[in-house]
């Protein structure tokens, strides 16, 4: 059938629009454009101009090219467009246009005027109902269909609507995969008249604002870019090691091998099933100097200590580089099988949660639960502050130390803020003099390890307050001021009653070890200076 | 003292402070956001190239949250057993603590997701309810991006917590935090243009107000399984 004939049978068009309708079905991948974020027809509102790829990785929902981004509202066609047919060539054609945030009468917390639209109006190749696919962004479950929307919700949490489609294939509780049909284009609005489009959201829950739509313009383009170019080189990578010390190796991407890329670790499924947790792989690493010819794409996280419970967790590892395709790498998945062994020293009282998450323990990577009985083989030290006060001098601004019951307390280097998730972004300057006056105490231990009671209730293991081990030294801004900034390796095991120790365990204490594998690793970060160039005018 | 931050926007600021380095890579010359309702088509800069995310090594961009789990005596138990069996055996799976409507007939056609993420149940009216298709999620997830300033919904919804309440082509939609995660509730009617259930924002509202919890895992360990 032509798409002419199929004008004729199922839309109300005119004559010319039949004929720009053919104009557009030349439109060439080759030509393809875009205007940047938060750039809005004219008169159709204030964008948002947004370079986060909220979805990093998806698939563009249209199974085909040529697809348009453009306003249904404010293009031909629309309730307040120029005029004209909805298959006028105009809407058919490049550039694209955002319209997230478009003029609209609702809240919407991320627009610069706190309305706006929620999401992106997409266009396929023609304006033809029900013929051209719509296909999952991402792997997902669907987990709502209503009389015209379809909610597909992936492993991370992030919520994929697909609104106005006809024909659709999917239900209710199915899983689907990533570019899986789930229905067409079309214009079911429960009987309100609309465009053939299919309109387009992201929604997550984003903190410091609450689960909200999120630009997705830039996912868009991202995706669209993958589906019509060339083929990309996949990223590549390796899973050097998933020990009870360390998960470790490197990610590349071949189109751009200088610039780091994201790793995903994926515990006790891949990268359909479970949570993926991205970091970025941007560790120096000397042998990658010479093997992949550029140095700063490894990566080394401590291992979720959630997972210290003595069975087996199969780690998967995918290079993530902002494209469709992120493959495993090479050696995923290995298995880690850890046990918890309690570090000595005192257990002090993380107030309630708003304070856990205030320090940003994560229940995943830096808490574990623990019996009463082991929770009292343990002495109690003083409370922990509500919040972490984080402090440098301009004179060294990335040598951080807490303050912490009037001490300061080293964060003895990157890793180890990493472990803390402390940045010198977030140090209160302070000047030489007021640092000097606070006595210098322990260094901050290698890693959170956070405790979880059978009632809830969270304590930290840590040190006693107190002087450091090496005493104070100097605080002449050379950041290498000898005040305790190693770690004392008093955190011995608990032997003998601690029932919660199953299978193998570090051969020494265990925190020196950790700080031991990350020193022998011969890591050198650069993520410091990567950091602070945001401080740049 | 030179500067000053709060720790507790440490992350955010962190991250906030990405999009600055992008500025030239993505858009040589990005458009004021709030003036780009004057900016005519043809005057546009069309891109080739969009950015990738920069963001800071070390820091986790996808975090899960404390599960502030309520009590099991707190359980709905008149409430949950309206819901068909096979939705009471995902709901004893669910990572997050399930809300479910207490009146109506909405929870007896209740169908439940449960995932290592998140928990979502889809509810299409039938009698009274005909036409109302209700889904209510909640995820103990948090993403952390850049460029996110802090914003505080104005609206609150049972007992005070601060809530979104958004219309998305017509659906109504809340979202807030309790117990530690964040749900959101949709409610979409079959003709919205038609129906006075979606007319206003009231029949969202008591149904989030009316919402009871009726169990989940009581998992407290973090971690996907």
């Amino acid at each position: 059938m032509s798409i002419r004939r199929r004008l004729g049978t199922t839309l109300v068009a005119s004559a010319s629009a039949a004929v720009s309708l053919l104009s557009a079905g030349q439109a060439l991948a080759d030509d393809f454009s875009y205007n940047p974020p938060g750039t809005l027809v004219s008169g159709s509102g204030s964008g948002r101009f947004d370079e986060t790829i909220y979805a990093p990785g998806m698939r563009f929902p249209i199974e085909e090219a040529p697809a348009f981004l453009n306003s249904q509202v404010w293009g031909h066609g629309g309730g307040s467009g120029p005029g004209g047919s909805q298959c006028d060539v105009e809407n058919f054609s490049y550039p694209w246009w955002d319209n997230y945030c478009e003029t609209r009468s609702w809240d919407m917390p991320l627009c610069p005027s706190g309305q706006g639209h929620q999401g992106q109006d997409i266009r396929a190749k023609s304006c033809e109902k029900n013929v051209h696919w719509v296909v999952a962004a991402e792997a997902g479950s669907v987990t709502n269909i209503g009389s015209y929307s379809v909610y597909i919700t992936a492993a991370d949490g992030t919520r994929y609507d697909y609104l106005h489609m006809g024909s659709v294939q999917v239900s209710v509780g199915q899983d689907v995969e990533k570019g899986q049909h789930i229905g067409k284009v079309s214009n079911e609005f429960g009987g309100t008249p609309t465009t053939v489009h299919m309109h387009f959201n992201l929604r997550q829950n984003v903190a410091g604002v609450g689960n909200v739509y999120v630009p997705p313009y830039l996912s868009l383009v991202t995706s669209y870019q993958a589906l019509i170019g060339p083929p990309v080189e996949p990223a590549v990578g390796s899973l050097d090691e998933v020990s009870c010390d360390a998960i470790r190796g490197w990610t590349q991407s071949p189109s751009s091998p200088e610039a780091p890329i994201d790793v995903r670790l994926y515990f006790d499924g891949g990268p359909d099933t479970a949570i993926g947790h991205p970091f970025l792989a941007d560790l120096s690493r000397e042998d990658l100097c010479t093997a992949i010819g550029s140095c700063e794409h490894a990566f080394q996280v401590p291992p979720p200590l959630s997972l210290y419970d003595g069975v087996d967790h199969v780690v998967h590892a995918t290079a993530s580089d902002g494209s469709s395709n992120a493959p495993e790498v090479a050696n995923s998945p290995m298995t880690m099988n850890c046990a918890f062994e309690l570090p000595s020293g005192v257990r002090r009282r993380v107030a309630d949660l708003d304070s856990a998450n205030a320090w940003h323990f994560s229940p995943f990577w830096d808490e574990i639960a623990v019996s009463d009985g082991i929770l009292s083989t343990i002495d109690e030290g003083e409370d922990l502050d509500r919040t972490p006060r984080l402090v440098a001098t301009s004179s060294a601004p990335e040598t951080l130390y807490l303050v912490d019951g009037g001490w300061r307390r080293a964060v003895s280097d990157e890793i180890v803020g990493v472990a803390w998730q402390f940045h010198p972004m977030g140090a209160e300057i302070i000047s030489d003099e007021e640092l000097a006056a606070l006595p210098a105490g322990k260094p901050l231990r290698a890693r959170p390890i956070v405790l979880r009671s059978a009632s809830g209730d969270l304590w930290l293991v840590d040190d006693a307050p107190g002087p450091g081990s090496t005493g104070p030294g100097g605080l002449g801004g050379s950041g290498d001021d000898g005040d305790g900034a190693t770690p004392d390796g008093d955190g011995d095991d608990v032997s003998g009653s601690c029932d919660c120790v199953v299978g193998r365990a570090p051969a020494s204490s265990a925190w020196t070890t950790v700080f031991a594998a990350f020193v022998a690793a011969g890591v050198a970060r650069r993520r410091l200076a990567r950091g602070r160039r945001g401080t740049r005018p | 003292m030179n500067r000053t931050l709060p720790f507790s926007a440490l992350w955010g600021t962190l991250l906030a402070a990405a999009p600055m380095m992008l500025a030239s890579s993505a858009c040589d010359a990005p458009p004021d956001p709030r003036s780009s309702d004057d900016s005519p088509g043809a005057e546009t800069t069309a891109q080739k190239q969009p950015a990738v995310n920069e963001r800071i090594g070390g820091a986790r961009a996808v975090e899960e949250l404390h599960v502030a789990w309520p009590e099991r005596s707190k359980i709905d138990a008149a409430v949950l057993s309206r819901a068909p069996s096979e939705a009471r055996d995902a709901i004893s799976k669910a990572v997050v603590p399930v809300l479910l409507p207490r009146a109506g007939v909405l929870v007896e056609q209740a169908r439940v997701v449960a995932k290592p993420a998140f928990v979502a149940a889809s509810m299409d009216g039938s009698a009274e309810e005909s036409g109302l298709h209700l889904s209510i999620s909640a995820t103990k997830i948090v993403h952390r991006h850049a460029g996110i300033d802090r914003v505080a919904p104005a609206r609150s919804v049972r007992a005070g917590r601060p809530a979104w309440v958004l219309q998305n082509e017509g659906i109504w939609s809340v979202s807030w935090e309790e117990n530690g995660v964040s749900y959101v509730v949709d409610l979409e009617c079959a003709r919205p243009s038609e129906d006075a259930r979606c007319a206003t924002e009231d029949r969202v509202l008591a149904i989030v107000e009316d919402l009871a919890f009726v169990g989940g895992s009581f998992e407290t360990r973090g971690g996907a399984k």
